[in-house]
């Protein structure tokens, strides 16, 4: 970085920078913000895959997979909390993190802010089914691992469905199943559960977590520019959507139980 | 409705004054350090206010008292506040304190933790305060004997949040508070909600229950809570014999109708108004500022605008 | 998550039942959708681009530290874009901390995570690009403005959201960004002057074009640093109001504007961040709260309610500000006047 100007030659820049890689531009097939949506239509949502009890030594667990969202939770509980006082009900604690090889950019393994906003969304979700006065002194932990990462929406949604199952898995008892799916508005239509380029391009993102088994709502997140009423119809658009999603973690659950 | 104001524009409450050095305040001060007058009426402790580190006086002929220290002779004080002489002591009592307590002072308090036997009590004071299990009124009876199953049931009576009122019985030795709720008027708090003002404004009074007219009734704790809750009849209390858990440890508060909820709101803004103000609480003070509010119809929320407050100061306090 | 005051049960319970009845009454007179005074100045930091201090339900009388009080400030900084974290176009940042002082229950742990969750609700409402700024560009590819908005907690009694919003949204009201101009250094025509040329509107085709030595390497603040252009963006910055949920039924009643002990005895509120502009109302943010559920048939109706109360807030706000623009020109003049 030396400003050696030398009058008697032309110089060349004084900053220097190494080239920047990009992605091969000319990829007709990759999808960009203005073409239709690719493979499915607007209304559909990727396809999941819902494995209850893979991890045996958790007192429930799940597994789920929407195409490039990976997500594993664990649920430990509910056991004795430490360290804190009497509480009459019992405390509900999610801790989400990601896999270092989760993203583009390769995160470091230490907790982080984005790690807590998730969890804070999740328990959000969660809390109102889980019938925590039943355990006084105690803690229920949900523990989820973010393996794939497609967009913080969809981590998001999925992440609640892994937990809500995986406490079904547990055995711990709950008011009802809780589904979550997400939205985005692109231009003037609504499409359900986008992946991390469709999210980003939309104008608008929506995530809402429900019950659909009581039709109660028990987590709304909405996040930039919408007019109420698309913000209106993008909830109801969730919520029919979650009902189906309900029916996949009961068909997964009850399968995982009866013997092959 | 949404009404923006402005922050008090901090020039015209002080001005700037510039530093005085210490040998110009001996002429305020009427006491001069090294006068050896046994008279003692070298000095009026009217209302002279002294700060930490200021001489107040030689220490051969006064004693030193609270809030007061000696070094090299003199007695020296060690907090903000105003002086206090009896006879031959010296004392110095703070403008804003936390709230110290005596043998018999009625406190409202909040229970902060359950341990096992006894509750420690969140009094406003340097250290929470401790119930003994041995120091409430147990159901059944006042003078039934402290079971094992009470001890499993500790909850049953008091818990974490819940607010009681009580009387200091003792110190320990390292200066917490033992309370008692050994009457029937004392024990937890229900039908109302708190107030909390600085613990210097509530004078000792003969009684810290206080009944309004507008079926009102405070409980002025001398550690700056004050319960303001419904009026409470005295023979409906629940008497001697058959004091059933269910009435005096229950969290159900009674039916509280309209008015009366519109009354409690009132009397809590005017004490807000009032402690704002730095204006010493006593039953008489607040039953004229009811009165006043009443008399001059004002909405129970605009209690608290600033105008409001200023007539409300003028009236009552000059009475005071 | 958040902190709250302990209350007992009869306390909540007498709470729950006033709100519930057929003539609603609050602990302190209020109607359900009354606002505590809100006291707003702005220009509180004269080191910032702009600034403002908010306190929502200060008792008259009294020196600051009843109520909520919110300061907030904006600072504007130079980045690099293509070796520093920079992005074309500038960017936004913002940070909530909570001082200790307003929370003194907590313990640092607590109060960290409590300050992000306040961080994260503003940052991800505030910096979304719809609401991005046009003007924070310097030099294009090169060098653009890096609006940092930092927001302090003083003192919770409850609503801080709202408080924190109003302060947002008045601090960047009140931010002016200095005007800059760029400079070229040409060693060709004068040997060693320099020549200050006019930005050319379009910037190079590709950075491996050559033609780049010879445009705009450097700019210059071309004024008074404290004079300068408002933000420029599409919409107006969002008014936030909360709504705290009353029941779970079909037809939930809401109040607005809770204190520290109605929001303990009624934990689930309802965050609606609205934008009002000649071109429409957007709804830029929400966000359920708290331990409890609503059902999607009422979401119709609060978010009606939501728009019609952030839209008084919004208008009553749009006031404030301008008088205390005028405010601050007048003590600006008369200071002025006085040399």
């Amino acid at each position: 970085m030396s400003t050696n100007f030398d009058r008697r030659r032309i110089n060349g820049p004084e900053d220097s920078f190494s080239p920047v890689l990009v992605d091969d531009d000319e990829d007709e097939t990759k999808w960009r913000p203005g073409k239709p949506r690719q493979s499915r239509q607007p209304q559909d949502i990727r396809p999941i895959f819902l494995q209850p009890g893979l991890i045996s030594q958790a007192n429930g667990s799940a597994y789920i997979e929407t195409e490039r969202t990976k997500i594993a939770c664990a649920v430990y509980g509910p056991r004795q909390s430490k360290n804190v006082g009497y509480i009459e009900r019992g405390r509900l604690n999610v801790q989400v993190k990601f896999a270092p090889f989760s993203c583009h950019k390769r995160r470091a393994p230490i907790r982080d802010a984005e790690d807590r906003s998730i969890a804070v969304l999740i328990h959000q979700s969660l809390v109102s089914s889980v019938r925590l006065e039943l355990f006084p002194k105690s803690t229920i932990d949900v523990f989820l691992t973010i393996i794939e990462n497609d967009g913080i929406d969809s981590c998001v949604a999925t992440g609640t469905v892994a937990a809500s199952t995986a406490l079904a898995d547990a055995g711990i008892e709950m008011l009802g199943l809780v589904t979550s799916c997400a939205a985005t508005l692109m231009g003037e239509e609504i499409w359900l559960d986008p992946n991390h380029d469709e999210a980003t391009a939309g104008a608008s993102t929506l995530v809402l977590a429900c019950m659909p088994a009581l039709n109660v709502v028990t987590s709304v997140w909405q996040n930039g520019t919408i007019s109420p009423k698309q913000g209106l119809e993008c909830m109801k658009a969730c919520q029919e959507r979650c009902e189906t999603i309900h029916s996949i973690v009961a068909q997964s659950l009850v399968s995982n139980f009866t013997p092959e | 409705m949404v009404t923006f104001t402005s922050f008090p524009n901090p020039k015209d409450s002080f001005s700037y004054a510039p530093p005085k050095f210490s040998t110009e305040d001996k002429n305020d001060m009427d006491i001069d350090v090294y006068e050896d007058d046994d008279d003692g009426e070298d000095f009026d402790s009217g209302t002279k206010l002294t700060c930490p580190g200021e001489p107040i006086t030689s220490s051969h002929a006064y004693m030193r008292g609270h809030g007061t220290f000696i070094d090299q002779e003199t007695v020296i004080s060690s907090v903000a506040g105003t002086i206090e002489r009896v006879n031959k002591l010296v004392s110095v009592r703070a403008i804003r304190t936390r709230y110290n307590a005596e043998v018999g002072d009625l406190i409202v308090g909040r229970i902060t933790e359950v341990q096992p036997r006894r509750w420690k009590v969140d009094a406003n004071s340097r250290q929470d305060a401790v119930l003994m299990l041995s120091s409430i009124n147990l159901p059944g009876g006042v003078q039934r004997r402290k079971l094992e199953s009470d001890e499993l049931q500790i909850r049953q009576f008091f818990e974490e949040g819940d607010l009681l009122v009580a009387e200091v019985q003792s110190f320990f030795a390292d200066g917490t508070m033992s309370l008692h709720t050994r009457s029937l008027t004392y024990g937890k708090l229900r039908n109302g909600q708190l107030v909390c003002v600085p613990p210097i404004l509530i004078r000792r009074l003969k009684s810290h229950f206080v009944s309004l007219p507008c079926n009102v009734d405070l409980i002025l704790g001398l550690n700056g809570y004050i319960w303001v809750s419904k009026h409470i009849n005295q023979n409906r209390r629940p008497g001697e014999e058959g004091l059933d858990a269910e009435s005096v440890y229950s969290n159900q508060n009674e039916a509280i109708d309209a008015p009366t909820r519109m009354a409690i709101s009132r009397v809590t803004n005017l004490i807000k108004v009032l402690a704002s103000h730095f204006v010493p609480l006593s039953d008489v003070i607040l039953l004229e500022a009811y009165e006043w509010a009443i008399e001059n119809d004002v909405e129970v929320k605009d209690l608290t605008q600033t105008d409001v407050c200023e007539a409300l100061i003028l009236t009552v306090g000059t009475k005071g | 998550m958040s902190a709250t005051v302990s209350l007992s049960k009869s306390e909540k319970s007498y709470i729950r039942t006033a709100l519930g009845e057929l003539s609603p009454i609050r602990a302190d007179g209020r109607s359900l959708l009354d606002y505590r005074s809100i006291a707003l100045e702005t220009g509180v930091a004269s080191l910032a681009n702009g600034s403002a201090r908010v306190n929502i339900g200060k008792t008259a009388g009294e020196e600051s530290g009843s109520g909520t009080e919110v300061i907030a400030a904006v600072k504007l900084e130079v980045e690099g874009v293509l070796e520093g974290e920079g992005v074309d176009g500038g960017r936004l940042m913002c940070t909530v901390s909570c001082s200790p002082a307003a929370y003194p229950h907590l313990s640092s742990a607590a109060l960290d995570d409590l300050s992000y969750d306040m961080t994260i609700i503003l940052n991800q409402c505030l910096s979304h690009p719809s609401l991005h700024p046009k003007n924070l560009v310097i030099i294009p590819k090169r060098r653009s403005w890096l609006l940092t908005l930092d927001v302090i907690v003083l003192s919770d009694s409850g609503n801080v959201y709202d408080a924190l919003f109003l302060a947002a949204r008045s601090a960047l009201c009140d931010t002016k960004v200095p005007k800059t101009r760029s400079v070229q250094y040409q060693p060709k025509s004068n040997a060693l002057g320099e020549q200050d040329v006019e930005m050319s509107a379009e910037a190079p085709a590709s950075i491996f074009s050559t033609k780049e030595v010879k445009s705009t390497a450097d700019f210059e603040l071309a004024d008074y640093w404290d004079e300068g252009e408002p933000l420029d963006i599409n919409q107006e910055w969002p008014v936030c109001v909360t709504l705290n949920l009353l029941s779970a039924k079909s037809l939930p009643t809401y109040f607005l504007d809770a204190t520290s002990q109605e929001e303990a005895a009624i934990p689930l509120r309802l965050l609606l961040l609205f934008s009002f502009s000649p071109s429409g109302t957007r709804l830029q943010s929400m966000r359920l709260m708290g331990d409890g559920e609503i059902q999607l048939e009422s979401m119709t109706q609060l978010l009606e309610s939501g728009e019609n109360h952030a839209r008084k807030l919004f208008q009553a706000l749009k006031n404030k500000l301008q008088e205390e623009d005028f405010r601050r020109n007048q003590k600006a003049l008369a200071r002025f006047d006085l040399r």
